[in-house]
């Protein structure tokens, strides 16, 4: 087994571990947890059978496997950032809405004092 | 009817403050100036002496405990005059003095004879205005923008001098906390289906409002983004 096969193996199991362990305090969805195993035992594969990278890219048209993988690689990359951002931009509503809350609340009481 | 209107106790001003110290007082001694006292501040966490200086002008003041956006403060205020004294007009001022006080009667009128929804202040429609090319170009790039996407014929549509009646105050739903609501006001207008008008304001662009973070032409640029973004993911 070569270096590169040891490493992604110990990253891809910390975070399948990390996936699960959210799954399991209900942090994330059933099909985040699948989306995920489907992410990293993809990976696996790649990294295992790098031949199975040629086969999908006669499937798909693309000339070299490895191409493939990148391709892959950069739309997940995409999509994960889509998801970031759609996120970050959920919390970024909350503190808006708690500072509105917050702003009025604390006027009322002075107001009151008054 | 000049007197009659001004002197209503349910029209009020909402003016969206942050780091305004050195023009905040002028803006609401000039507002007074022209007959209207309900002025509510929403100091949107400035560091400065905003807050003072507007409660001393004897304006109402809510403070944002950190910067959130004009968005966010114009929101505050809205939701907060909704919930205490139901205001039969709100009009929105900019703290920074392009705004005229002379211009809010115009704004008004149309709504207190029943005749409007929302009036909303322009740039573009009558008066001269001395906005500088690159900003004027950009402006005019972004009413073509905002028009497309919230299907809607506009002649400024980045304006903050407004006029909201009843159905608007209780009708516009605004997200976006920074310089974004004002697009996503015009698309309320066409969403909730508000009658509007547009009358012609005067800006006077001086030196201390162009160098205002916000008013940067690289902002309006990240506007346009932020409301395509908006447009897809909602």
């Amino acid at each position: 087994m070569n270096i590169l096969k040891v490493i992604t193996l110990i990253f891809v199991a910390f975070a399948l571990s990390r996936a699960i362990l959210r799954f399991k305090d209900k942090s994330i969805k059933i099909t985040e947890l699948a989306l995920w195993m489907i992410v990293w035992g993809g990976t696996l594969l790649f990294v295992f059978h790098p031949s199975i990278s040629d086969e999908i890219a006669v499937k798909i048209g693309i000339a070299r496997g490895a191409d493939t993988a990148f391709f892959i690689a950069i739309i997940l990359l995409f999509y994960l950032i889509f998801r970031l951002y759609v996120k970050i931009d959920r919390i970024d509503k909350d503190i808006t809405t708690l500072s509105i809350n917050i702003s009025k609340m604390l006027h009322q009481n002075n107001q009151e004092k008054k | 009817m000049e007197e009659k209107l001004s002197n209503s106790n349910k029209i009020y001003i909402v003016i969206p403050a942050f780091n305004e110290e050195k023009v905040i007082g002028k803006v609401i001694q000039s507002i007074k100036g022209v007959g209207f006292h309900n002025i509510l501040v929403v100091n949107d966490g400035s560091t400065d002496n905003t807050e003072k200086i507007a409660g001393t002008a004897g304006a109402e003041v809510l403070n944002h405990i950190i910067n959130r956006g004009q968005g966010a403060a114009l929101r505050t205020g809205i939701e907060y005059l909704r919930e205490t004294i139901d205001p039969d007009i709100i009009v929105t001022f900019d703290a920074d003095g392009q705004h005229q006080p002379s211009d809010i009667q115009k704004l008004i009128e149309p709504i207190f004879n029943n005749e409007y929804d929302i009036v909303l202040g322009s740039r573009f429609l009558g008066t001269k205005s001395n906005a500088p090319l690159m900003r004027k170009f950009i402006l005019r790039a972004g009413v073509v923008f905002t028009n497309l996407v919230s299907r809607i014929n506009l002649s400024d549509t980045n304006n903050g001098l407004r006029a909201l009646g009843k159905k608007a105050i209780w009708g516009i739903d605004i997200t976006q906390r920074r310089m974004e609501h004002a697009s996503e006001i015009i698309d309320e207008i066409t969403k909730k289906k508000l009658h509007w008008k547009e009358v012609p304001v005067h800006i006077i662009y001086t030196s201390y409002s162009k160098a205002r973070k916000n008013n940067t032409n690289l902002n309006f640029i990240k506007i346009g983004i932020k409301i395509l973004i908006k447009k897809i993911t909602e």
